[in-house]
């Protein structure tokens, strides 16, 4: 049987067939998460570092916008920010109005200022409503010159400035500082786990965060495992049918079982390789897409679910790998070519995890006993509920059994397979299913 | 002349007419013994596929050390007797045994004794000739390593591609890969090979070298050859007896010589086509 299982491993891990697919995986997921989050990174680095060419438009009646300006051209340095002032005559505030923006349009060009990416126009109560340290309202024209998802950091950055001004000019006279205003509180936090008596202390969302990736995150990312799996292993019994060889190897004096179980440690070993290329591809992505300021920390998982739960999950997802392998195999013996091995298991790959999902949204707790156990002794949805059990509370003392019956699931398709998988057997059944294709 | 040299000449006549006598009798005698041992044997094999009938109780047996060839054009019945007879697929009735087991029992023991090539059997793409030949050696020979080396030599040796051995098998041409899957089915020195269209889709000299190989083989180490072909001619060199089949029935069977002389044909093809014609008509 060992030399059958290397002759699949190297029969496959040389095929561009299967390679190329997983490296393309495992590269474009970075690929994108570098397409959004470059442009994305440096617009932020734009907005944050670069001098913003602003024109100022100021039909302000007392000196309180000039003194605001005059505090930006001193500080230019510090705030990265030129003004550059323009001179609309007979200009009324209105700035949702279309005659408006386009009277201001008109003066930046008159004015040769290209370089200008936003006006802001200072309206006349300006100096009243300081004064008052009331509201005040401004006028914001962007120049849109090119198509960004980020341009807007700019305005922000503005309005941030003003913002700043503003604030720190209405607590003038007061012993109040800016940032005691606006962030007025620091919290300490911690959670309590009441299902599993325990605490932990950090953010409230980090507890959060690490909830909806057990719950969410890693069934996806079974899916990708098993998914590939599930293709391998059909290809590589397909294959066997497309090239001829099969009648061959029916013929070597081993068991049909050991056969299916060569084919299935084979293509398992290298959709392993495969899969870890996918993940690690998932991760890269992750970790590309979330920006250091966004991050949020995670709680470890030995901490949510105890070291035996982890351990029967491990063992359950390695069962559900099994088992759709083991009806990837099926699927490939049935095919009498790849395509069709393909188009059975590209569809059906998506369908096996319907009900893995329905349990990932579900509360379980709202299931009967019956259903429950069901759920836990199938290979497709055991996983899921495990960690979602595991997460919330621990896991049922007949956890083993469960596991027992998922695994025994898998052996019993592998002998229910050995028993047809005979020439005549896979003949008829091929010709059923071509008869099938064809209506 | 002397009377005693006439006596002395006709008693050296009479051993020679003894000698001849009892060759005569005794190779009657090794017939009827080699008869009693049969590689494979088969009697009123009936196959049907679904309401096809593929085979229409065919009966024919193949001799230890014998090379027999089935021979009849395509869709004639050979394959399907060839899978019946290495276990692949179940006669619907008849008696098929194979080196003394019945067919049914096929198990492990009886498949190492056994090597079947298929008629349009493919090579694994991604590896090369020696990798399938050192994968062969080792699924028949796990745990005997002299006698894995000993295979693998002898595959190498039978596909006879020097270096291109280890080139990937998509590289081959068909010749080649047919060079190998003979190899293959060989190399293992089997009790009984049964090699379907051996030399199909192969030109002239790949076609000859085959032949060669499978007929030195058989003299070399004994094995008991069931090959067929739809090229009649091909087999007249080959083989010792031969069976035509034609629409799942034999229509003759016996020794090529033997053959030609009852029906007066000067080839089997010829005696193939007096045959079916003196059926139809």
């Amino acid at each position: 049987m060992k030399a059958l299982i290397v002759k699949e491993f190297k029969d496959l891990m040389r095929d561009p067939r299967i390679w190329i697919p997983f490296i393309i995986s495992a590269i474009i997921l970075p690929i994108m998460g570098l397409v959004i989050s470059i442009p994305m990174k440096q617009a932020v680095e734009e907005a944050m570092h670069e001098y913003v060419h602003v024109g100022v438009v100021v039909l302000d009646e007392g000196d309180e916008a000039y003194r605001m300006l005059e505090y930006f051209n001193e500080n230019k340095d510090q705030f990265k920010i030129v003004i550059h002032e323009l001179s609309i005559p007979n200009l009324e505030f209105k700035p949702i109005e279309e005659s408006f923006v386009r009277r201001i349009i008109e003066a930046v060009e008159e004015n040769g200022l290209e370089n200008i990416g936003m006006v802001l126009v200072i309206p006349p109560d300006f100096s009243e409503k300081v004064a008052k340290k009331e509201k005040v309202t401004l006028g914001i024209v962007m120049i849109v010159r090119e198509i960004s998802f980020f341009g807007g950091f700019k305005s922000y950055r503005i309005t941030g400035l003003i913002d700043r001004y503003l604030g720190e000019r209405y607590l003038e006279g007061t012993n109040i500082t800016l940032s005691l205003v606006t962030n007025p509180s620091v919290s300490y936090s911690s959670s309590y786990i009441a299902s599993k008596n325990i605490v932990i202390f950090g953010e409230p969302s980090a507890v959060l965060t690490s909830l909806g990736f057990a719950s969410f995150f890693i069934p996806i990312i079974l899916m990708i495992v098993t998914v590939s799996v599930m293709q391998m292993s059909a290809t590589s019994m397909a294959v066997e049918n497309e090239e001829k060889t099969l009648e061959t190897l029916l013929t070597f004096p081993i068991s049909r079982t050991q056969i299916l179980l060569a084919k299935l440690l084979g293509s398992f070993a290298v959709s392993v390789i495969g899969s870890a290329l996918n993940v690690a591809g998932f991760i890269a992505y992750m970790q590309i897409m979330s920006s250091p300021g966004t991050q949020m920390g995670m709680v470890s998982m030995n901490v949510l679910i105890s070291t035996i739960d982890l351990v029967y999950i491990l063992v359950s997802m390695i069962a559900t790998i099994f088992f759709t392998a083991t009806l990837g195999l099926v699927i490939g013996a049935l095919s009498s070519d790849v395509r069709i091995a393909g188009t059975i298991t590209g569809p059906l790959s998506m369908g096996i995890f319907v009900p893995g999902y329905f349990i990932a949204f579900m509360d379980i707790s709202k299931f009967d006993y019956l259903t429950r156990t069901i759920f836990y002794a199938l290979p497709l949805t055991q996983p899921i509920i495990m960690i979602k059990q595991a997460v919330v509370s621990s896991l049922p003392l007949e956890t083993p059994i469960y596991l027992a019956t998922s695994i025994a699931i898998s052996f019993l398709i592998i002998v229910i397979t050995a028993r047809i998988f005979s020439l005549e057997t896979l003949s008829n059944l091929q010709r059923k299913l071509m008869r099938l294709k064809r209506r | 002349m002397p009377p005693s040299l006439m006596y002395t000449s006709c008693l050296f006549l009479l051993i020679m007419e003894i000698f001849y006598y009892l060759n005569f009798v005794l190779g009657l005698i090794n017939r009827e013994v080699k008869s009693m041992s049969y590689a494979v044997e088969v009697a009123n094999l009936v196959k049907y596929f679904g309401k096809f009938q593929a085979l229409k109780g065919i009966s024919f047996n193949v001799d230890e050390g014998e090379i027999y060839g089935l021979i009849g054009p395509n869709g004639a019945g050979k394959t399907t007797t060839f899978r019946i007879i290495v276990g692949l697929i179940a006669p619907t009735s008849g008696l098929v045994k194979v080196l003394g087991r019945d067919v049914e029992t096929v198990d492990i023991d009886l498949r190492k004794k056994i090597a079947y090539l298929p008629e349009d059997a493919g090579t694994y793409r991604n590896i090369t000739g020696y990798e399938f030949l050192k994968m062969v050696a080792e699924i028949y020979f796990p745990n005997d390593k002299s006698r894995f080396e000993e295979a693998l030599e002898l595959g190498i040796k039978l596909a006879d591609l020097g270096d291109k051995i280890h080139d990937k098998m998509k590289t081959y041409s068909k010749g080649m890969k047919r060079r190998v899957q003979v190899a293959r089915a060989l190399m293992i020195k089997p009790k009984l090979a049964v090699l379907d269209e051996p030399t199909v889709g192969l030109d002239v000299i790949f076609a000859r070298e085959v032949r060669e190989t499978i007929k030195n083989f058989s003299r070399e180490y004994g094995t008991t050859i069931l090959m067929s072909s739809h090229n009649m001619l091909e087999v007249e060199g080959v083989c010792d007896r031969v069976a035509l089949i034609d629409k799942g029935r034999i229509i003759a069977e016996g020794y090529v010589s033997d053959l030609l002389q009852e029906h007066g044909a000067k080839n089997l093809e010829e005696l193939f086509v007096m045959l079916v014609r003196g059926e139809e008509e």
